[in-house]
């Protein structure tokens, strides 16, 4: 049969299992070398599509790749009324230049500075990630960090 | 191959109903379906129900309400694509000779949910980052007003002309008229979009009945003709994507519109997904009602109104008539049979005699949407 593994001599043959992807999900998100922090994404090498976050169901195919830790502003909201989290919060679509688009939590002291296009950069504090205005985004003063 | 023909159709007052069941959400809008058909309940072959949140068997429930039973039930769930999917199904069963006559419900009860968003399937991993509903429009409002260098007036305009249809719509959630000014001073939900220009969270109910035209001819009748039923997924890329062109529901139109031989420039109604007021904008585009870069002007000129050059949302549209997910495509479809068939009192789009209705289903990462369905209707007399 095509969905069970190839039986050997009249074993049993091996049944299928499961991904354990929620397993998977709970795992870092995020790599720092250097004081550069990273997105651990992956990369499926025929189509090229890109896998973010890297769970149990791609990382059996895709291949590893470290994107960030800049990248720019497609576009944000700040949230006031959510079901899935306390508010409010500022949500964006950050695209790398490697060419990966991911969902991230903006954290800035002037949500009003932030505009598309501008220049982020990612954080991190343990397992916790986000990403922040760079210096020459944030129009300088400085207030973001 | 037979046509499928809308013969008759029926919905609720839309708003929040909480003391009524799915069955009792759904049961007068049956009734008002077969009676406005002229079929009795022992003559309907096959029934499907599109609903996102009704639980098991919602279809067997509704149609005990009606003495149906024994026959095909089919529950149906797509999200807001979910009544309209119901629709797709019962016209490739006529179209197929598998049956001649098919009740279509949509029904969803979002006040089970009490107040706020939507809640989103959470094994998403954009929905666990804290994706909402809301905030997805709102990054597709902030790149539009950017890339357009347009003001968060433009956006409002759309819920004032919402409203204004909606005045005339005994079936809408919200009849009262509302300034721009009233659309922006409302509660940010997620910025830059307002309280008034999202989806009021709401119950409702609409079902028609669709048979083939060998039944239609028989009997007589009122009907509107089905000419092309499309459905599309979304494909996902975690790559770039451009927000301002939602290529599920381009992709859609451009098929729908090919099956049919009908064009955009045909079209005299369209109900449209403006789940939130920039979706309005950004679809007037998708379908080719304008051209791409047109949008604001479209609106800002009338050319989506009465005396425009397509009508778009007589009904009110989803932020006004009120948007209960499953119910949705049908609902919409109640409203072209009603408009092609001269019955729709003071919000009649004079002449009509070309609809297209759409309906996507959201909420999944690095997709569109995951859902889109469009529909084409031409009046049979």
């Amino acid at each position: 049969m095509a969905h069970t593994a190839e039986t050997q001599d009249g074993d049993d043959p091996q049944p299928l299992v499961p991904v354990s992807d929620l397993a998977s999900a709970s795992e870092p998100c995020v790599v720092e070398h250097n004081g550069e922090v990273r997105l651990r994404a992956g990369r499926w090498s025929g189509s090229g599509a890109w896998a973010f976050p890297l769970n149990g169901l791609d990382a059996a195919g895709a291949e590893p790749v470290e994107v960030g830790p800049e990248g720019k502003l497609y576009s944000f909201t700040t949230v006031h009324v959510s079901s899935s989290r306390p508010v409010p919060y500022v949500l964006g679509y950050v695209d790398f230049p490697e060419g990966l688009r991911v969902l991230a939590t903006v954290e800035t002291a002037d949500p009003a500075r932030l505009r598309c296009d501008l220049p982020v950069r990612l954080a991190r504090e343990g397992e916790r990630w986000w990403v922040e205005p760079t210096a020459e985004g944030s129009d300088a003063t400085g207030a973001d960090e | 191959m037979s046509r499928a023909v809308l013969i008759g159709g029926g919905m609720i007052r839309m708003g929040k109903h909480p003391e009524a069941s799915y069955p009792g959400l759904a049961v007068p809008a049956v009734r008002a379906a077969l009676s406005s058909a002229g079929v009795a309940a022992p003559e309907v072959q096959r029934v499907y129900c599109g609903h996102a949140f009704g639980g098991m068997l919602a279809a067997q429930r509704i149609g005990k309400g009606v003495g149906l039973g024994t026959i095909p039930m089919v529950n149906v769930d797509n999200a807001c694509s979910g009544g309209a999917t119901a629709l797709h199904l019962a016209v490739n069963d006529i179209e197929a000779g598998r049956s001649e006559v098919v009740l279509v419900i949509g029904v969803d009860k979002l006040t089970q949910f009490g107040k706020g968003t939507l809640p989103l399937v959470e094994e998403d991993p954009e929905v666990r980052a804290g994706m909402v509903m809301p905030a997805l429009y709102a990054m597709r409002a902030r790149r539009f007003l950017y890339e357009r260098q347009e003001s968060p007036e433009l956006l409002a305009a759309v819920s004032v002309k919402a409203r204004a249809h909606a005045v005339a719509n005994p079936h809408a959630q919200f009849r009262e008229p509302v300034t721009p000014e009233a659309v922006l001073a409302s509660r940010m939900i997620a910025d830059p979009l307002t309280l008034f220009q999202c989806c009021p969270t709401g119950d409702g109910a609409g079902a028609v009945l669709l048979a083939s035209e060998a039944f239609h001819r028989r009997r007589g009748g009122a009907g509107v003709r089905i000419a092309a039923s499309v459905l599309h997924s979304g494909q996902a890329t975690a790559g770039f994507r451009d927000m301002l062109r939602p290529e599920i529901t381009e992709h859609s139109a451009r098929d729908a519109y090919e099956a049919s031989g009908i064009g955009p420039g045909d079209l005299d109604v369209v109900e449209l997904h403006d789940a939130f007021t920039i979706a309005e904008l950004v679809y007037y585009e998708a379908l080719g009602l304008c051209e791409r870069g047109d949008a604001g002007a479209f609106l800002r000129d009338g050319r989506s109104s009465y005396g425009g050059s397509v009508v778009v949302n007589p009904s009110g549209g989803l932020l006004s008539k009120g948007h209960p997910v499953g119910a949705s495509g049908v609902a919409q479809a109640v409203e072209v049979f009603e408009q092609l068939t001269g019955r729709a009192g003071r919000r009649q789009v004079e002449g009509a005699r070309t609809a297209l209705t759409h309906v996507t289903g959201g909420g999944i990462a690095g997709m569109d949407h995951g859902a889109c369905t469009i529909h084409l209707y031409e009046a049979t007399s």
